[in-house]
């Protein structure tokens, strides 16, 4: 929805976020240090290890469910492949693509539990995927920590607990490390760039601005606008909601494994319980907000927030002395920005149903 | 629920049986193998004074006697290509042999000093399934695990 | 027809009460019918869900304010923590001692509830409709943003900062020698294995009866009235916002004495992630006692606290007698989390 006339105030407000960074960003490069190929090839790496997982975010925005918390489900699924590729030893492109195919029925199933209760939760779909993914966790933790290797066969001792059952604390991953990454050797400017994975993420750009255009894509962008606009227009408003969310489940999945292979170690236990905060902190970094947010807004964001990720703990240390304090930083920055995006998002939706009211009066009167 | 035979079904129907299909392939293509080479005292055959080997052209190392060297593979068929000095001759002597590891074998020890002795002998009398031991524990310290979830904000 | 007729009587009542309570309620009640056959001492047990009754109660009832005013559940809580930490760190510095030391601990961290609730407060009258999902974040910011100020803050208590550097306060700091247990062992009554910590639940008592008596006077009862129907309660003449402020800030100054509460018995002051994880707990609790997103009263409390703190101290023994396991942190995420998933899609919640 374009306005207008664009009212710079206005304008300022609605892009806070960004702006915000890019000061940030611009005040702490120098005061960082590194040079332009380091920064150069770790945002690189970032890039194409975080893009797949934020973009999956995007099809749940279309639909009008918010961001979607819940994520964290796909990334869950996308583990449980890999444990069970690393199992079979199963190494390489081979072992992703494989670990890929595993996660999909499981993000299917979680994703359509997902997407059901928060049908069930109308008006609330944040605060509720937010809890689903702590509910998921423990349950990923049973199957994890207490299934596996005692009712899931898992036989490698690489993996399983000294103890006969459990997956370990980390699961190395080195036999697939940037497997995907450097797959294509290219090199700019003495950064080495992760072309396959590149590859990989414009494909799924490509196939999201193509689903925006199929029925499905169309329903759910009339889902997004009003519901029950959608629904009197014969659209199945809540099946249209499940599938948005299945498909970002199984997005994120993927993204999970792509986001593995490029660090080849997996954190059993943790690594999946941050990541869906992360995303979410970088697309609203990118200008999204809770109902609008594209494709430009997972780069730009991605590249802001991870040169901030970057550049914080050395900036801590030359500043105070502390890289704790760098640490800390980010993780407020992360936090911050996400309610700073949420208070201003609701805080324009009130404004828009207050001005919507106003006009209504008018009409009455 | 009544199965409908529409168009639709077949075209799911074929997309789950390809995507098993691509499944069972990446299974049997990126399967990981350790082969041990080995040239230790194997029965009554003594171990080689000298030899160098090679998996599936990679770079040749030299082998003495009681050293086991391992070799990461992917697949199952490979050609392990041994080099050593012919004692009448003093020429230097090659042999490639293809050998084929069952899929589901992780690990497998080939003892070179009974291949050399009969080399026309089949594979399963000098190349045997390895497994490796496997400690258990149930003391606290060694089951850890970090549940705790604000440990990985620093390692994202 | 018996039948017919007692499931006819049964249902409503189960309805009532809630199946999610009703299946914890008996889980809990099998674990202490096992208890013995697993050798674990059922007082022994009993002492440890009343003294984790004292340590949190308080925590739970700064959820009341808020569910009062239509604020929904208090994800925020920690940022009425972070006062509580304020006020205890600084009583530790200025080395109160005793029942002292609690009391100062609870003063001084009593204008930083109320400056932080009231600004939480007007940022939650911006966003009406959207409150937990940004209270949540609000409690995650806060708590990242003291990580930084426990670095920066000049303490210089020798008990407090770590003991290389001489500034920057430890993660973990005792209060043994401060205000350790004054509450538990105030008129603590022992009897074999059972130990009650009498002076806890008769604190958790006094601000309970505070509370109830609040909401029974024209404040209280005009801030319920705001949460049950905003539109009549501004229609006779409640200034909405203003109570809706002072709810928060009720909750986040409860939040505060609950930590400080919390810190006695537990003998240590957790700083850095250490608030990060609270409210989620607190919420199970009060939900878990029968409250709902918009209706939380002082027996949810007791009864919800007791539950949940039950369930917490007897599955990992007890699990621990039969098949040598402890699953009770998975137990705990499940149970809290559910109860929480329980309330947000119960279908008359979403009339408001």
């Amino acid at each position: 929805m374009k306005r207008p006339q664009v009212n710079p105030k206005e304008l300022l407000i609605n892009n806070l976020v960004p702006i915000l960074f890019i000061v940030i960003c611009i005040i702490g490069i120098p005061l960082s240090g590194y040079s332009g190929t380091y920064l150069l090839n770790e945002i690189l790496s970032r890039l194409g290890r975080n893009s797949f997982l934020v973009l999956s975010l995007l099809i749940p925005v279309m639909a009008g469910m918010g961001l979607n918390f819940g994520m964290t489900l796909g990334a869950m699924a996308g583990q449980i492949g890999l444990i069970f590729v690393s199992d079979w030893s199963i190494v390489g492109i081979p072992g992703m693509v494989l670990a890929a195919i595993i996660s999909v029925p499981i993000s299917v199933i979680l994703g359509y539990m997902c997407g059901t209760i928060l049908n069930r939760a109308k008006g609330r779909e944040m605060v509720t995927s937010y809890i689903i993914g702590f509910f998921m966790n423990g349950v990923y933790q049973l199957f994890v920590l207490y299934f596996m290797g005692s009712i899931i066969p898992i036989k490698s001792s690489a993996l399983v607990l000294p103890r006969g059952y459990g997956i370990r604390n980390t699961v190395n991953l080195e036999s697939m490390r940037k497997s995907l990454d450097n797959l294509i050797p290219f090199n700019i400017f003495g950064a080495s760039v992760p072309l396959a994975t590149f590859i990989l993420v414009a494909l799924f750009c490509l196939f999201i601005v193509w689903f925006r255009r199929t029925k499905l894509g169309q329903d759910m962008r009339a889902v997004g606008q009003d519901m029950e606009v959608a629904r009197q227009a014969g659209i199945k408003v809540e099946r249209t909601r499940v599938l948005s969310i299945i498909l970002s489940t199984v997005f994120a999945g993927f993204g999970m494994i792509i986001y593995l292979q490029n660090i080849g170690t997996l954190n059993t236990y943790n690594s999946h319980s941050q990541i869906g905060m992360f995303s979410i902190a970088a697309l609203l970094v990118g200008g999204a907000s809770v109902d609008k947010a594209n494709i430009r807004n997972v780069f730009i964001g991605i590249i802001l927030f991870h040169l901030m990720f970057t550049i914080a703990p050395t900036v801590g240390r030359n500043l105070i002395g502390e890289a704790q304090l760098g640490e800390y930083f980010r993780v407020f920055v992360s936090y911050g920005v996400i309610t700073l995006a949420l208070v201003l998002y609701e805080m324009r939706k009130r404004r828009a149903e207050r001005i919507a009211l106003e006009r209504g009066e008018e009409v009455v009167a | 629920m009544k199965l409908k035979l529409s168009r639709r079904f077949f075209i799911r129907l074929a997309a789950i049986v390809v995507i098993l299909v691509l499944a069972v392939v990446m299974f049997f293509i990126g399967k990981q193998h350790t082969i041990l080479i080995d040239n230790n005292r194997a029965g009554d055959i003594k171990a080689l004074d000298y030899f160098e080997v090679s998996v599936d052209g990679s770079p040749l190392l030299d082998m003495a006697p009681m050293l086991r060297e391992q070799f990461l593979v992917t697949g199952q068929k490979h050609t392990i290509t041994i080099q050593w000095e012919d004692e009448a001759s003093g020429q230097m002597l090659a042999v490639s042999v293809n050998v084929k590891i069952p899929l589901t074998q992780d690990m497998v020890l080939m003892s070179v000093p009974t291949f050399m002795a009969d080399m026309n002998q089949p594979q399963s009398v000098w190349l045997t399934p390895f497994e490796a031991q496997v400690v258990t524990s149930t003391a606290a310290e060694d089951n850890a695990v970090v549940l705790d979830d604000t440990a990985s904000f620093s390692s994202f | 027809m018996d039948v017919a007729t007692i499931k006819e009587k049964a249902l409503p009542m189960i309805k009532s009460f809630g199946l999610p309570r009703l299946i914890i309620t008996g889980f809990l009640l099998l674990m202490f019918v096992i208890a013995p056959f697993a050798n674990v001492n059922v007082a022994a047990g009993l002492t440890n869900m009343l003294t984790r009754f004292g340590m949190n109660s308080v925590l739970v009832l700064a959820m009341v304010p808020m569910v009062h005013s239509g604020c929904g559940l208090n994800f925020g809580l920690p940022l009425g923590i972070i006062s509580g930490l304020l006020g205890a760190t600084m009583s530790v510095e200025f080395a109160f001692t005793g029942i002292a030391g609690f009391l100062m601990a609870i003063v001084l961290a009593t204008p930083f509830a109320v400056i932080l609730g009231a600004g939480y407060g007007v940022l939650l009258n911006r966003v009406k409709g959207g409150e937990m999902m940004i209270a949540t974040y609000v409690g995650f910011s806060s708590v990242a943003f003291m990580c930084i100020m426990w670095l920066l803050l000049p303490y210089d208590s020798p008990a407090m900062v770590w003991g290389y550097a001489g500034t920057g306060l430890r993660t973990t700091i005792s209060v043994a020698d401060y205000y350790g247990g004054v509450l538990d062992n105030f008129l603590r009554i022992q009897i074999g294995h059972l130990a009650i910590p009498t002076g806890a639940i008769l604190f958790f008592a006094f601000l309970a009866l505070l509370i109830w008596l609040f909401l029974r006077t024209k404040t209280g009862t005009a801030m319920t009235a705001v949460g049950s129907n905003p539109v009549f309660a501004r229609a006779s003449g409640v200034n909405v916002d203003r109570m809706r402020m002072l709810s928060v800030v009720l909750s986040t100054w409860l939040g505060a004495v609950g930590i400080i509460v919390y810190e006695q018995s537990f003998g240590f002051i957790q700083l850095y992630m250490g608030p990060f994880n609270m409210a989620m707990p607190a919420v199970s609790a009060v939900l878990l006692g029968g409250a709902s997103v918009n209706k939380a009263s002082i027996a949810n409390v007791v009864i919800g606290t007791l539950l949940f703190q039950g369930i917490l101290t007897m599955t990992p023994s007890v699990m621990n007698g039969l098949i040598q396991t402890d699953v009770s942190e998975v137990i705990r995420i499940i149970v809290s989390n559910g109860m929480i998933l329980y309330a947000l899609t119960r279908k008359q919640e979403v009339t408001r």
